[in-house]
Protein backbone atom coordinates (compact mmCIF):
# COMPACT_ATOMS: atom_id res chain seq x y z
CA UNK A 1 0.00 0.00 0.00
CA UNK A 2 1.16 3.25 -0.38
CA UNK A 3 2.31 5.16 2.30
CA UNK A 4 3.56 9.29 2.88
CA UNK A 5 4.47 11.69 5.01
CA UNK A 6 3.98 15.51 3.30
CA UNK A 7 5.16 17.99 5.71
CA UNK A 8 5.87 21.65 5.64
CA UNK A 9 8.60 21.73 7.17
CA UNK A 10 9.89 18.63 8.54
CA UNK A 11 11.85 19.13 11.81
CA UNK A 12 8.57 20.63 13.30
CA UNK A 13 6.53 17.30 12.58
CA UNK A 14 9.18 15.03 12.45
CA UNK A 15 8.57 13.37 15.84
CA UNK A 16 5.18 12.49 14.71
CA UNK A 17 6.11 11.03 11.49
CA UNK A 18 9.17 8.71 13.41
CA UNK A 19 6.67 7.46 15.35
CA UNK A 20 4.43 5.79 12.73
CA UNK A 21 7.26 4.04 10.88
CA UNK A 22 9.05 0.87 12.05
CA UNK A 23 12.97 1.02 13.04
CA UNK A 24 13.54 -1.52 10.44
CA UNK A 25 12.36 1.00 7.37
CA UNK A 26 13.73 3.60 9.00
CA UNK A 27 17.09 2.24 8.98
CA UNK A 28 17.13 2.13 4.98
CA UNK A 29 16.56 5.59 4.12
CA UNK A 30 17.86 7.73 1.54
CA UNK A 31 18.21 11.47 1.29
CA UNK A 32 17.82 12.47 -1.55
CA UNK A 33 19.49 15.95 -1.45
CA UNK A 34 18.89 16.73 -5.18
CA UNK A 35 16.09 19.80 -4.17
CA UNK A 36 18.54 21.34 -2.29
CA UNK A 37 21.52 21.63 -4.62
CA UNK A 38 20.13 24.42 -7.41
CA UNK A 39 22.56 26.93 -6.09
CA UNK A 40 25.47 26.88 -3.16
CA UNK A 41 23.80 28.25 -0.11
CA UNK A 42 25.66 29.86 2.45
CA UNK A 43 26.53 28.06 5.92
CA UNK A 44 23.83 30.47 7.49
CA UNK A 45 20.99 29.83 5.05
CA UNK A 46 21.06 26.02 6.10
CA UNK A 47 19.87 26.07 9.51
CA UNK A 48 16.73 24.56 8.51
CA UNK A 49 18.89 21.83 6.77
CA UNK A 50 20.45 20.71 9.48
CA UNK A 51 17.48 20.55 11.65
CA UNK A 52 16.10 18.60 9.24
CA UNK A 53 18.50 16.17 9.47
CA UNK A 54 18.99 16.43 13.61
CA UNK A 55 15.42 15.67 13.63
CA UNK A 56 15.46 12.55 11.36
CA UNK A 57 18.73 11.25 13.43
CA UNK A 58 16.58 12.16 16.26
CA UNK A 59 13.67 10.44 15.23
CA UNK A 60 15.53 7.06 14.74
CA UNK A 61 16.37 7.61 10.74
CA UNK A 62 19.46 6.31 9.57
CA UNK A 63 20.15 7.76 6.26
CA UNK A 64 22.07 7.70 3.40
CA UNK A 65 22.57 10.79 1.15
CA UNK A 66 21.85 10.41 -2.69
CA UNK A 67 22.14 12.97 -5.37
CA UNK A 68 19.85 12.21 -8.42
CA UNK A 69 21.68 14.03 -11.09
CA UNK A 70 24.04 12.66 -13.56
CA UNK A 71 23.21 9.02 -12.52
CA UNK A 72 21.39 6.82 -15.07
CA UNK A 73 18.09 4.96 -14.80
CA UNK A 74 19.95 1.52 -13.99
CA UNK A 75 22.37 3.80 -11.49
CA UNK A 76 18.85 4.34 -9.73
CA UNK A 77 17.62 0.74 -9.65
CA UNK A 78 20.92 -0.22 -8.67
CA UNK A 79 21.85 2.30 -6.03
CA UNK A 80 18.18 2.89 -4.21
CA UNK A 81 16.46 -0.61 -4.73
CA UNK A 82 17.87 -1.27 -1.15
CA UNK A 83 16.23 1.45 0.86
CA UNK A 84 12.43 0.96 2.02
CA UNK A 85 12.24 5.03 3.10
CA UNK A 86 12.88 7.96 0.71
CA UNK A 87 13.52 11.33 2.61
CA UNK A 88 12.80 14.30 -0.23
CA UNK A 89 14.32 17.62 1.08
CA UNK A 90 12.63 20.76 0.71
CA UNK A 91 14.50 23.45 -1.62
CA UNK A 92 13.53 23.55 -5.29
CA UNK A 93 11.37 21.56 -7.03
CA UNK A 94 11.24 23.07 -10.59
CA UNK A 95 15.25 22.09 -10.61
CA UNK A 96 14.15 18.38 -8.89
CA UNK A 97 11.56 17.87 -11.66
CA UNK A 98 14.52 19.01 -14.23
CA UNK A 99 16.97 16.30 -13.17
CA UNK A 100 14.34 14.13 -12.31
CA UNK A 101 13.34 13.98 -16.25
CA UNK A 102 16.93 13.45 -17.45
CA UNK A 103 17.32 9.73 -15.61
CA UNK A 104 13.56 8.81 -15.68
CA UNK A 105 13.58 9.02 -11.57
CA UNK A 106 9.76 10.24 -12.00
CA UNK A 107 8.73 6.90 -13.07
CA UNK A 108 11.55 5.03 -10.74
CA UNK A 109 9.77 7.18 -7.78
CA UNK A 110 6.02 6.29 -9.13
CA UNK A 111 6.82 2.73 -9.11
CA UNK A 112 8.42 2.11 -5.77
CA UNK A 113 6.06 4.61 -3.81
CA UNK A 114 3.23 2.12 -5.42
CA UNK A 115 5.46 -0.43 -4.23
CA UNK A 116 5.80 -0.21 -0.55
CA UNK A 117 8.61 2.80 -0.40
CA UNK A 118 7.86 5.23 2.15
CA UNK A 119 8.10 8.67 1.02
CA UNK A 120 8.64 11.38 3.41
CA UNK A 121 9.65 14.58 2.40
CA UNK A 122 9.11 18.83 2.92
CA UNK A 123 8.54 21.70 1.49
CA UNK A 124 9.70 21.18 -2.26
CA UNK A 125 9.67 17.67 -1.99
CA UNK A 126 5.98 17.87 -0.48
CA UNK A 127 5.63 19.78 -3.98
CA UNK A 128 7.19 17.29 -6.31
CA UNK A 129 5.29 14.36 -4.54
CA UNK A 130 1.67 16.09 -6.31
CA UNK A 131 -0.23 16.77 -9.30
CA UNK A 132 1.55 19.92 -10.57
CA UNK A 133 4.13 21.98 -9.22
CA UNK A 134 3.22 25.36 -11.17
CA UNK A 135 1.32 27.17 -8.22
CA UNK A 136 4.71 27.31 -6.04
CA UNK A 137 6.39 29.31 -8.94
CA UNK A 138 7.91 32.78 -8.24
CA UNK A 139 9.95 34.89 -10.43
CA UNK A 140 13.14 32.90 -9.86
CA UNK A 141 12.02 29.63 -9.70
CA UNK A 142 9.44 28.79 -12.10
CA UNK A 143 8.93 26.34 -14.96
CA UNK A 144 10.54 29.01 -17.29
CA UNK A 145 13.56 28.77 -15.27
CA UNK A 146 14.49 25.26 -15.52
CA UNK A 147 14.48 22.92 -18.84
CA UNK A 148 11.05 21.34 -18.25
CA UNK A 149 8.40 20.31 -20.98
CA UNK A 150 5.74 20.37 -18.45
CA UNK A 151 4.67 21.59 -14.89
CA UNK A 152 3.96 17.68 -13.72
CA UNK A 153 4.90 16.54 -10.65
CA UNK A 154 5.59 13.35 -9.39
CA UNK A 155 2.02 12.40 -9.66
CA UNK A 156 2.14 10.27 -5.94
CA UNK A 157 -0.88 12.02 -4.98
CA UNK A 158 -3.48 14.05 -6.68
CA UNK A 159 -3.36 17.29 -5.37
CA UNK A 160 -0.94 20.14 -5.24
CA UNK A 161 0.23 21.31 -1.72
CA UNK A 162 1.38 24.93 -0.80
CA UNK A 163 3.73 24.62 2.22
CA UNK A 164 4.34 26.93 4.88
CA UNK A 165 1.39 28.56 4.60
CA UNK A 166 0.91 31.17 7.13
CA UNK A 167 4.44 31.96 7.51
CA UNK A 168 5.03 35.43 8.07
CA UNK A 169 7.94 35.82 5.73
CA UNK A 170 6.38 33.53 3.21
CA UNK A 171 3.53 36.01 3.40
CA UNK A 172 4.47 38.54 0.19
CA UNK A 173 5.29 35.35 -2.30
CA UNK A 174 1.92 34.27 -1.53
CA UNK A 175 0.03 37.19 -1.68
CA UNK A 176 1.94 38.67 -4.51
CA UNK A 177 2.18 35.17 -7.13
CA UNK A 178 1.41 31.88 -5.08
CA UNK A 179 -2.13 32.82 -4.48
CA UNK A 180 -3.10 34.68 -7.75
CA UNK A 181 -1.65 31.91 -10.17
CA UNK A 182 -3.29 29.20 -8.44
CA UNK A 183 -6.97 30.66 -8.68
CA UNK A 184 -7.64 28.02 -11.53
CA UNK A 185 -10.09 25.37 -11.46
CA UNK A 186 -7.39 23.08 -11.81
CA UNK A 187 -6.38 21.19 -9.06
CA UNK A 188 -7.18 20.45 -5.43
CA UNK A 189 -4.86 22.40 -3.22
CA UNK A 190 -4.11 21.62 0.24
CA UNK A 191 -2.99 24.84 1.76
CA UNK A 192 -0.29 22.94 4.75
CA UNK A 193 1.41 25.25 7.73
CA UNK A 194 4.33 24.10 9.31
CA UNK A 195 2.70 22.49 12.07
CA UNK A 196 0.86 19.98 9.36
CA UNK A 197 1.82 16.91 7.31
CA UNK A 198 -0.46 15.09 4.63
CA UNK A 199 -0.49 11.23 5.78
CA UNK A 200 -1.19 9.43 2.72
CA UNK A 201 -2.55 5.59 3.32
CA UNK A 202 -3.13 4.25 -0.48
CA UNK A 203 -5.66 6.57 -2.07
CA UNK A 204 -6.90 8.20 1.28
CA UNK A 205 -5.28 10.90 3.56
CA UNK A 206 -5.65 13.30 6.06
CA UNK A 207 -3.93 16.27 7.15
CA UNK A 208 -2.42 16.18 10.50
CA UNK A 209 -1.80 19.16 12.91
CA UNK A 210 0.65 18.79 15.47
CA UNK A 211 -0.15 21.59 17.42
CA UNK A 212 -3.38 20.23 18.60
CA UNK B 1 -18.24 4.36 9.46
CA UNK B 2 -18.79 7.80 8.77
CA UNK B 3 -19.01 8.96 5.56
CA UNK B 4 -19.47 12.53 3.90
CA UNK B 5 -19.69 14.19 0.87
CA UNK B 6 -18.65 17.40 0.81
CA UNK B 7 -18.88 19.19 -2.17
CA UNK B 8 -18.20 22.80 -3.96
CA UNK B 9 -21.18 22.31 -5.84
CA UNK B 10 -23.42 19.35 -6.45
CA UNK B 11 -25.31 20.95 -9.33
CA UNK B 12 -21.84 20.72 -11.40
CA UNK B 13 -22.02 17.74 -14.25
CA UNK B 14 -20.86 14.64 -12.87
CA UNK B 15 -20.88 15.26 -9.44
CA UNK B 16 -23.78 14.27 -8.31
CA UNK B 17 -23.66 10.78 -9.72
CA UNK B 18 -20.20 10.37 -9.23
CA UNK B 19 -21.65 10.46 -5.23
CA UNK B 20 -24.15 7.97 -5.95
CA UNK B 21 -21.20 5.70 -7.97
CA UNK B 22 -19.88 5.47 -4.25
CA UNK B 23 -23.01 4.05 -2.26
CA UNK B 24 -23.15 1.02 -3.75
CA UNK B 25 -26.31 0.89 -5.23
CA UNK B 26 -29.10 2.67 -7.08
CA UNK B 27 -32.39 2.15 -5.00
CA UNK B 28 -33.59 5.52 -4.10
CA UNK B 29 -32.31 7.37 -1.05
CA UNK B 30 -35.00 8.94 1.42
CA UNK B 31 -33.20 12.60 1.34
CA UNK B 32 -33.84 15.48 3.60
CA UNK B 33 -32.83 18.49 1.82
CA UNK B 34 -31.55 21.27 4.72
CA UNK B 35 -32.60 24.51 2.98
CA UNK B 36 -32.14 26.58 6.68
CA UNK B 37 -29.23 27.92 4.73
CA UNK B 38 -31.09 29.69 2.27
CA UNK B 39 -33.37 31.06 4.26
CA UNK B 40 -31.75 34.44 4.20
CA UNK B 41 -30.47 34.46 1.38
CA UNK B 42 -32.57 35.69 -2.06
CA UNK B 43 -31.36 32.80 -4.01
CA UNK B 44 -33.89 30.39 -4.88
CA UNK B 45 -34.50 31.28 -8.10
CA UNK B 46 -30.64 31.60 -8.77
CA UNK B 47 -29.47 28.73 -11.61
CA UNK B 48 -26.91 27.30 -8.89
CA UNK B 49 -29.66 26.20 -6.88
CA UNK B 50 -32.24 24.85 -9.36
CA UNK B 51 -29.13 22.93 -10.50
CA UNK B 52 -28.25 21.29 -7.28
CA UNK B 53 -31.54 20.23 -6.83
CA UNK B 54 -32.10 18.83 -10.40
CA UNK B 55 -28.76 17.11 -9.70
CA UNK B 56 -29.45 15.00 -6.84
CA UNK B 57 -32.97 14.11 -8.18
CA UNK B 58 -31.37 13.11 -11.07
CA UNK B 59 -29.28 10.58 -8.96
CA UNK B 60 -31.36 9.42 -6.86
CA UNK B 61 -31.80 11.14 -3.83
CA UNK B 62 -35.30 11.25 -3.56
CA UNK B 63 -36.12 14.44 -1.37
CA UNK B 64 -38.08 16.37 0.81
CA UNK B 65 -37.34 20.08 2.09
CA UNK B 66 -36.85 20.58 5.61
CA UNK B 67 -35.69 23.27 7.52
CA UNK B 68 -34.74 23.26 11.11
CA UNK B 69 -35.31 26.87 12.04
CA UNK B 70 -37.87 27.42 15.11
CA UNK B 71 -37.89 23.31 15.62
CA UNK B 72 -37.17 21.83 18.93
CA UNK B 73 -34.72 19.02 19.15
CA UNK B 74 -37.34 16.41 19.74
CA UNK B 75 -39.16 17.73 16.82
CA UNK B 76 -36.15 17.29 14.27
CA UNK B 77 -35.60 14.14 15.54
CA UNK B 78 -38.89 13.32 15.06
CA UNK B 79 -38.85 14.51 11.20
CA UNK B 80 -35.93 13.15 10.25
CA UNK B 81 -35.96 9.46 12.01
CA UNK B 82 -36.42 7.49 9.02
CA UNK B 83 -34.17 9.69 6.64
CA UNK B 84 -31.71 7.60 4.87
CA UNK B 85 -29.12 10.26 3.75
CA UNK B 86 -28.72 13.99 5.09
CA UNK B 87 -27.80 16.92 2.71
CA UNK B 88 -27.52 20.06 3.61
CA UNK B 89 -27.75 22.99 0.91
CA UNK B 90 -25.41 26.15 -0.01
CA UNK B 91 -26.19 29.06 1.32
CA UNK B 92 -25.39 31.22 4.83
CA UNK B 93 -23.64 28.81 7.46
CA UNK B 94 -23.09 31.11 10.19
CA UNK B 95 -27.19 31.95 10.32
CA UNK B 96 -27.34 27.85 10.15
CA UNK B 97 -25.39 27.91 13.32
CA UNK B 98 -27.42 30.53 14.64
CA UNK B 99 -30.21 28.35 14.01
CA UNK B 100 -28.31 24.91 15.14
CA UNK B 101 -27.68 26.35 18.47
CA UNK B 102 -31.02 26.74 19.29
CA UNK B 103 -32.32 23.14 18.85
CA UNK B 104 -28.34 21.12 19.51
CA UNK B 105 -28.91 20.73 15.57
CA UNK B 106 -25.01 19.98 15.20
CA UNK B 107 -25.36 16.88 17.80
CA UNK B 108 -28.67 15.79 15.44
CA UNK B 109 -25.57 15.54 12.78
CA UNK B 110 -22.83 14.52 14.46
CA UNK B 111 -25.34 11.23 15.60
CA UNK B 112 -26.50 10.84 12.18
CA UNK B 113 -23.29 11.02 10.45
CA UNK B 114 -21.48 8.31 13.43
CA UNK B 115 -24.39 5.55 12.23
CA UNK B 116 -22.92 5.33 8.81
CA UNK B 117 -25.76 6.78 6.84
CA UNK B 118 -24.28 9.42 4.17
CA UNK B 119 -23.78 13.29 4.42
CA UNK B 120 -23.79 15.28 1.84
CA UNK B 121 -22.65 18.92 1.65
CA UNK B 122 -22.83 21.68 -0.95
CA UNK B 123 -20.18 24.80 -0.02
CA UNK B 124 -22.08 26.08 2.68
CA UNK B 125 -23.32 22.53 3.95
CA UNK B 126 -19.45 21.39 3.75
CA UNK B 127 -17.96 24.10 5.51
CA UNK B 128 -20.38 23.59 8.59
CA UNK B 129 -18.86 20.40 9.17
CA UNK B 130 -15.43 22.19 9.73
CA UNK B 131 -14.32 22.77 13.55
CA UNK B 132 -13.34 26.79 12.88
CA UNK B 133 -15.43 28.72 10.19
CA UNK B 134 -13.59 31.54 10.56
CA UNK B 135 -12.20 32.45 6.97
CA UNK B 136 -15.20 31.72 5.29
CA UNK B 137 -17.63 34.85 7.18
CA UNK B 138 -17.77 38.04 5.05
CA UNK B 139 -19.57 41.29 4.33
CA UNK B 140 -22.57 39.54 2.92
CA UNK B 141 -23.13 36.97 5.75
CA UNK B 142 -22.77 39.70 8.29
CA UNK B 143 -25.11 41.74 6.31
CA UNK B 144 -27.88 38.52 6.01
CA UNK B 145 -27.87 37.11 9.43
CA UNK B 146 -30.83 38.87 11.51
CA UNK B 147 -29.02 38.32 14.54
CA UNK B 148 -25.13 39.11 15.18
CA UNK B 149 -22.53 36.48 14.13
CA UNK B 150 -20.90 35.13 17.30
CA UNK B 151 -20.22 32.24 16.93
CA UNK B 152 -17.84 31.14 14.24
CA UNK B 153 -17.12 27.68 14.94
CA UNK B 154 -18.73 24.71 13.12
CA UNK B 155 -20.07 21.17 13.77
CA UNK B 156 -16.57 19.71 14.06
CA UNK B 157 -17.43 16.61 12.44
CA UNK B 158 -14.33 17.12 10.11
CA UNK B 159 -10.75 18.33 11.43
CA UNK B 160 -10.68 20.36 8.30
CA UNK B 161 -12.11 23.46 6.61
CA UNK B 162 -12.91 22.62 3.23
CA UNK B 163 -13.34 26.28 1.46
CA UNK B 164 -15.35 25.69 -1.97
CA UNK B 165 -15.49 27.42 -5.54
CA UNK B 166 -11.82 28.01 -5.43
CA UNK B 167 -10.94 29.26 -9.24
CA UNK B 168 -14.53 29.92 -10.20
CA UNK B 169 -14.84 33.85 -11.84
CA UNK B 170 -17.77 34.29 -9.25
CA UNK B 171 -15.84 34.53 -6.11
CA UNK B 172 -12.46 35.95 -7.59
CA UNK B 173 -12.81 38.88 -5.80
CA UNK B 174 -13.89 37.64 -2.61
CA UNK B 175 -10.23 35.17 -2.49
CA UNK B 176 -8.14 37.42 -3.76
CA UNK B 177 -9.14 40.04 -1.68
CA UNK B 178 -10.80 40.08 1.96
CA UNK B 179 -10.43 36.14 1.99
CA UNK B 180 -6.60 35.49 1.34
CA UNK B 181 -5.72 37.35 4.50
CA UNK B 182 -8.55 35.28 6.50
CA UNK B 183 -7.03 32.10 4.76
CA UNK B 184 -3.70 32.98 5.97
CA UNK B 185 -4.14 32.95 9.44
CA UNK B 186 -6.08 30.23 9.66
CA UNK B 187 -6.14 27.27 12.32
CA UNK B 188 -7.53 24.23 11.44
CA UNK B 189 -5.76 22.83 7.13
CA UNK B 190 -7.69 23.89 4.66
CA UNK B 191 -8.58 22.28 1.37
CA UNK B 192 -9.56 24.46 -1.56
CA UNK B 193 -12.41 22.93 -3.82
CA UNK B 194 -12.99 23.68 -7.18
CA UNK B 195 -17.16 23.02 -8.39
CA UNK B 196 -15.74 19.86 -10.09
CA UNK B 197 -14.21 18.48 -7.03
CA UNK B 198 -15.54 17.05 -4.20
CA UNK B 199 -13.99 15.11 -0.52
CA UNK B 200 -15.21 11.73 0.16
CA UNK B 201 -14.66 11.66 3.67
CA UNK B 202 -14.60 7.67 4.90
CA UNK B 203 -14.30 7.95 9.35
CA UNK B 204 -10.82 9.75 9.28
CA UNK B 205 -9.69 9.56 6.08
CA UNK B 206 -10.46 11.11 3.08
CA UNK B 207 -9.66 11.62 -1.07
CA UNK B 208 -10.68 14.43 -3.01
CA UNK B 209 -12.43 13.66 -6.31
CA UNK B 210 -11.79 15.39 -9.53
CA UNK B 211 -14.79 13.77 -12.03
CA UNK B 212 -13.37 15.63 -14.75
CA UNK B 213 -10.40 12.80 -14.03
CA UNK B 214 -12.48 10.00 -12.98
CA UNK B 215 -12.50 7.50 -15.36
Amino acid sequence: MKRLYLASQFYVVGHHIGALISDSAKQKTVFITTPIKYKVFKESDLDWHYKNRAALKDNGFVCYDYDITGKSESDLAKDLDKYEVMYMEGGNPFYLMQEAQKNNFSQYVADRVANGLIYVSESAGSVASGIDIAANSRPDKSLQNYDLPNSSGFNLVNFAILPHWGQENKKPDYFTHKIPQSYKEDFPYILLTNNQYVEVMGDWYKIVDVSE
Amino acid sequence: MKHLFLTSSIGTPGVAESIRTKLGHDRPLKTAFLTTPIEVEDMIGDSWYQDDRAALKNAGFDFFDYTITGKSESEIKHDLKDIEALYISGGNEFYLKQQANKNNFGEFVKEFVSSGKPYIGTSCGSIIMAPDMTPALNITDIKNCPEPITDLTGFGVVDFLPMPHWGSSDFKELYLGERKEKLYGSNPPVVLLNNHEYIEVQDDHYRIIDVRREK
